[in-house]
């Protein structure tokens, strides 16, 4: 980067401002377009929806919401449930297990980097390619359409990102500080609660954060491996892909509706990241 | 209660051996410091006396008790990290309480013994400050503070001044001196800082790549180091060493240092004896030459000088004896010019001889 010598008002400065602004401004608008466009379809009246040119004043409705709520072919309802049921159940697996096994690679080196590398390449293996496989040895547990079976795979495929996330944020911890706990009276355990946990407090929010991501949207296993008690919002959503065709309104209002939950939650957990961080430099 | 003793330490990391064989010995209430350049094993050797480090072989016994297989935690040891260690989530209050709460004493007690310690140490106002907001010299006390609220057995201290600046540097040595009357516990200090090791410890030991060389007084190691390192380590400005023969002329014993010669005639015996080969080196400290502009007496060399360092209390001066350089250190009111000649002469009852070889003092 070149160096600016600049005072804090001069044209150049002002330049690189507009431009950051501008670039800034560009990824808004390409990350949010899709976003504002399904809500917006969600709420405008159905003759105005596939209408070209694009229809920007409408008068709103509801009338989709309340029809997709009701259809049968999506059940949003059990969709949100089943959902919230599996992603929480996936954190609560993913962010201790993967906390204690980060913090065992970070500090023993277990498996001598190995099993760190193996457990990796979980992740690097394609999902579609075990479809297979995972739904005959479900039918085989009787697990299919079954919420479980969806916890275990979507904890399986979380756990080697989070292990590798957190295995960065203890590497930061120093080692000293452990030691100096342990001198003064700890045993390893205590250490861990006391000392490690509440300073890699971000990196088990970021965890937690990617882990329901993924899971709440996570659509391939749920299609396939579920039917009617075990349905998830995403998969709920598609049933709006029907033999008679899409129907874009009740569909927008769905997936609209599977957005919020995750909107919410981000913005809570996002303050505990920032506080988290905010402790600064260890020495 | 405070006794340290080390038999046998040894620990390896792989092909490297971080500590060979050290036996050392800590009285109660001794103040020792190890001293040694960065490697020589020192904080290794306290890792193990805290337990925090397993040795590969020997025996650590405190108060004559075998703690080999002890957790740190139930040693009831205090160490003092060179990077402080404190919880960058806990207050000043909090990390000098942590020990005292794993220890279950009541909230009271702990008020107590926390405020006590902070008084002593002058940190009383910084109780309710988070450790990133303390400037070096703070976070150096709320570091020893925690270390000795605990009244342990023994004292730990990983270089402790080494992150100071020079004038805090100085004023801390003096403030330890003070603080170690009042705790009476044991304590060993670690630093590279021969200065440090020379003004406070009541015994030095003296270690490189592993090994304990020397483990006396201050005034032993000065005067009587009994090896080549200890030599040059301790003393400030160095001491000069000139590598020389030993030959026979007319029967007197000399040392040949190529551009001059000095006699050595009367260590005639403990030479003879001692050395394993002709190959000797010839020590002098700075301070114990002499220079003059007159030759006083016949050992005198003519010399040249090379720099002179204006330094106070002591001006630093480099001579030359053909393509020898040492140093010497000459009162504040000598006068002198680069290139001026001078007759130099060594002060006899202060001269060392090394066995090149074996780096193992003679005389």
């Amino acid at each position: 980067m070149s160096t600016m010598t600049s005072s804090k008002n001069s044209p150049t400065s002002l330049v690189k401002k507009a431009l950051i602004y501008l670039a800034v401004a560009l990824i808004l608008i390409a990350t949010l377009t899709p976003l504002v466009w399904m809500v917006a379809t969600s709420i405008k009246p159905e003759p105005d929806i596939l209408v070209t040119p694009p229809r920007f004043l409408f008068t709103p409705t509801l009338d989709h919401y309340w029809f997709a709520l009701a259809a049968p072919e999506a059940p949003l309802v059990r969709g949100l449930y089943n959902s919230l049921i599996i992603s929480l159940a996936t954190i609560a697996l993913v962010v201790p297990i993967s906390a204690l096994a980060a913090y065992g690679f970070a500090r023993y080196n277990l498996g001598g980097g190995h099993l760190q590398f193996y457990i990796l390449t979980v992740k690097m293996f394609p999902p579609i390619a075990a479809i297979i496989p995972f739904f005959v040895i479900f039918q085989n547990l009787n697990l299919l359409d079954n919420v479980i079976a969806l916890i275990i795979l979507n904890t399986l495929f979380n756990l080697p990102f989070a292990i590798w996330l957190l295995y960065g944020f203890f590497k930061e911890i120093p080692a000293d500080l452990e030691e100096s706990a342990m001198i003064e009276g700890s045993t390893r355990f205590e250490v861990f609660r006391e000392i490690v946990l509440p300073l890699v407090a971000p990196g088990l929010a970021v965890t937690a954060i990617f882990s329901i991501l993924f899971t709440w949207n996570e659509f391939l296993f749920a299609f396939i491996l579920t039917r009617s008690q075990a349905v998830t919002l995403t998969v709920a959503v598609s049933g709006f892909w029907t033999h008679r065709g899409i129907l874009w309104g009740p569909l927008s209002a769905a997936a609209t509706v599977c957005v919020i939950p995750m909107f919410i939650f981000a913005l809570i957990i996002q303050r505990y990241i920032v506080r988290g961080l905010t402790f600064g430099a260890i020495k | 209660m405070g006794k340290v003793a080390l038999r046998g330490i040894t620990k390896r990391f792989g092909e490297k051996i971080a500590v060979n064989k050290l036996d050392l010995e800590v009285a109660d209430g001794e103040f020792v410091c190890l001293l040694g350049p960065s490697g020589a094993g020192k904080t290794t050797t306290f890792r193990i006396i805290a337990g925090v480090e397993r040795p590969d072989e020997g025996e650590i016994q405190i108060d004559d008790v075998l703690v080999n297989q002890l957790p740190p935690k139930d040693r009831d040891i205090a160490m003092m990290f060179q990077s402080y260690a404190l919880y960058p989530h806990k207050t000043v209050y909090e990390n000098i309480a942590y020990p005292l709460k794993k220890r279950r004493l009541s909230d009271s007690d702990i008020k107590n013994r926390v405020n006590q310690v902070a008084e002593t140490l002058g940190i009383s106002p910084l109780l309710d400050r988070l450790p990133k907001q303390l400037s070096g010299g703070e976070k150096q006390r709320v570091a020893m503070g925690r270390a000795i609220v605990r009244q342990p057995k023994a004292l730990l201290l990983d270089e402790p001044l080494t992150n100071l600046d020079a004038k805090l540097r100085e004023h801390m040595r003096g403030e330890f001196k003070r603080l170690r009357r009042e705790l009476k516990t044991t304590i060993i200090l670690a630093t590279p800082d021969q200065l440090e090791a020379i003004s406070m410890g009541d015994r030095v030991a003296v270690m490189n790549f592993g090994n304990l060389l020397q483990f006396d007084s201050p005034d032993v190691l000065y005067n009587h180091p009994t090896n080549l390192f200890v030599a040059g380590f301790i003393g400030s400005p160095a001491m000069n060493l000139v590598e020389c023969t030993l030959v026979d002329r007319n029967g007197r014993v000399l040392l040949n240092a190529g551009d001059f010669t000095y006699d050595v005639s009367r260590f005639k015996d403990q030479i003879k004896q001692q050395a394993t080969s002709s190959e000797l080196k010839l020590g002098i400290r700075p301070e114990h030459i002499s220079m003059s502009r007159s030759r006083a007496h016949a050992e005198c060399y003519e010399a040249e000088i090379y720099v002179v360092e204006p330094a106070r209390p002591d001006m630093v001066v480099e001579i030359r004896i053909g393509k020898i350089l040492l140093t010497a250190l000459a009162p504040e009111t000598f006068r002198a010019n680069m290139g001026d000649k001078v007759w130099v002469s060594f002060d006899r009852e202060k001269i060392h001889i090394f066995d090149k070889k074996t780096e193992k003092t003679i005389v």
